[in-house]
């Protein structure tokens, strides 16, 4: 499902425009960036946790060269997603 | 930092943002997420411009050994979700180290690699620590002279700590100071030497011309450096009184050489308005400004009254390096120098500026982990 179907659906259930969707949308993102980027997680019941993760630097082999490559740390932002969601998507139910 | 946002906060700030009432706010996204979950479970992936992708990921049944038992077990087929961010909202999160770039390493042991990563900040502190001349070795020495004389010197010295302009850390002025500090120290050698002559004299009692011109013109120097040193520091402190007094003190003491003291002082004088002139320019030059950490008042604070964003805090620390050490754990009442804004190119309106503030801020902290 792309973004345009889910945008219509959405507009379907909730029965706003397509721009009132794209502006909430937008304040959901820039509150998750503002947040995350220091380090906040934000979290949503029933439905799982973005947090940003703190990678260190390392160093790996280039797959292709073969060369040492120093890789940089990185702050990367992960979904979590909540036990109600995960027992949802069990396969044996 | 590491707080965890509810759902209700979220929802605040996002109507907030978008001036958007709470309910209608709180009602699109229980939709929003039911739509994702929804597709999720159906098996779907959920694409969503600018947030990213929700995917569904099965992973298959495996056998593993518990280790306390030591039985078999047998973890089921599990569905995962994954989710892969917008590269606009990525790059977002990762603001810190943006400015960080893979680099390519040639023959290389993976120890000097980490040696490398670190030499940066070592570099710079070794720099600083030779810039700077070592701290004032004057004051025990002068300790060995006289106690009444050291007396006041204390008393002197504790002024000049209170007293913000002569900061030690000044590095321009304590090129000045330990000069002085040095001739000083000469002086001192020279006047030992003249008191065990004395005491020689003392001892012999036979009075010799030569040793008691020695004596005398020992006393005179010795004289001479004091009330030098008494002046300049008073110029500093604006208390002339203190050495007049003092002056005076002398002069009753040695009634036989009041003249030739007399003729030394005018000269002595006009050295130290000489010295003040001097000095008093170059204070004029370096116009340092001076704040005081507080309970409340931190770096971050200081950097946000000064340059406008509480980032730049690591260019205050990197001016009073020599002073502080964790940046979290200073000293409330430690006096800092705030550097001009110019001298490390701090501008709150330049992202790079910014991001540069974040990587030293990152480096400072990986030194004290």
């Amino acid at each position: 499902m792309d973004s345009k179907q889910f945008a219509k659906k959405l507009s379907e259930k909730t029965g706003k425009t397509n721009q009132e969707i794209d502006l909430m949308i937008d304040g959901l993102v820039t509150v998750i960036k503002d947040k995350c980027a220091k380090m906040d997680s934000i979290a949503i019941p029933s439905f799982g946790t973005f947090e940003p993760k703190k990678r260190l630097e390392r160093i790996n082999t280039h797959p292709s060269s073969g060369k040492k490559i120093l890789i940089p740390p990185k702050i990367s932002l992960s979904f979590k997603a909540s036990s109600v969601l995960k027992n949802k998507l069990r396969p044996d139910k | 930092m590491n707080n965890k946002i509810s759902y209700q906060e979220l929802i605040e700030t996002i109507s907030q943002n978008c001036d958007i009432s709470k309910k209608v706010c709180e009602s699109f996204f229980k939709d929003f997420f039911a739509i994702i979950e929804e597709n999720l479970t159906a098996g779907k992936s959920v694409k969503i411009k600018r947030l990213g992708t929700f995917k569904v990921t099965t992973s298959e049944p495996r056998k593993i050994i518990e280790v306390n038992s030591g039985q078999e077990m047998e973890i089921p087929a599990q569905n995962k979700v994954s989710f892969i961010p917008d590269k606009e909202i990525a790059d977002a999160v990762n603001i810190a180290f943006a400015g960080f770039e893979t680099v390519t390493l040639d023959d290389c042991n993976d120890d000097i690699i980490i040696q490398l990563n670190n030499s940066e900040c070592i570099d710079k502190e070794d720099n600083t620590n030779s810039i700077l001349p070592p701290p004032i070795p004057t004051t025990n020495n002068e300790t060995n002279i006289n106690n009444t004389e050291t007396a006041e010197n204390d008393n002197v010295d504790i002024a000049e700590d209170t007293q913000p302009e002569i900061l030690d850390s000044i590095p321009q002025e304590e090129g000045t100071e330990t000069l002085n500090n040095q001739e000083e120290l000469n002086n001192q050698e020279a006047d030992m030497i003249e008191n065990e002559d004395e005491q020689l004299n003392n001892d012999d009692k036979k009075g010799n011309n030569k040793f008691a011109k020695g004596f005398f013109w020992g006393f005179i120097s010795a004289t001479c450096s004091l009330s030098i040193l008494l002046i300049i520091v008073s110029q500093f402190i604006g208390l002339p009184m203190i050495i007049n007094n003092y002056s005076s003190d002398i002069k009753t003491d040695t009634i036989a050489e009041a003249k030739i003291t007399n003729a030394q002082a005018t000269k002595i004088q006009a050295e130290a308005d000489s010295f003040a002139i001097l000095s008093k320019a170059k204070e004029l030059k370096v116009k340092v400004k001076l704040d005081t950490i507080g309970k409340n008042r931190f770096l971050t604070t200081m950097a946000r009254e000064n340059y406008g964003d509480y980032n730049f805090w690591v260019y205050i620390y990197e001016e009073n390096k020599d002073i502080l050490k964790n940046p979290n754990k200073i000293k409330p009442g430690t006096v800092v120098i705030i550097p001009d804004a110019n001298k490390y190119n701090i501008d709150k309106n330049n992202p790079e500026s910014l991001i540069e503030a974040k990587q030293k801020a990152y480096l400072i902290f990986k030194k004290f982990e």
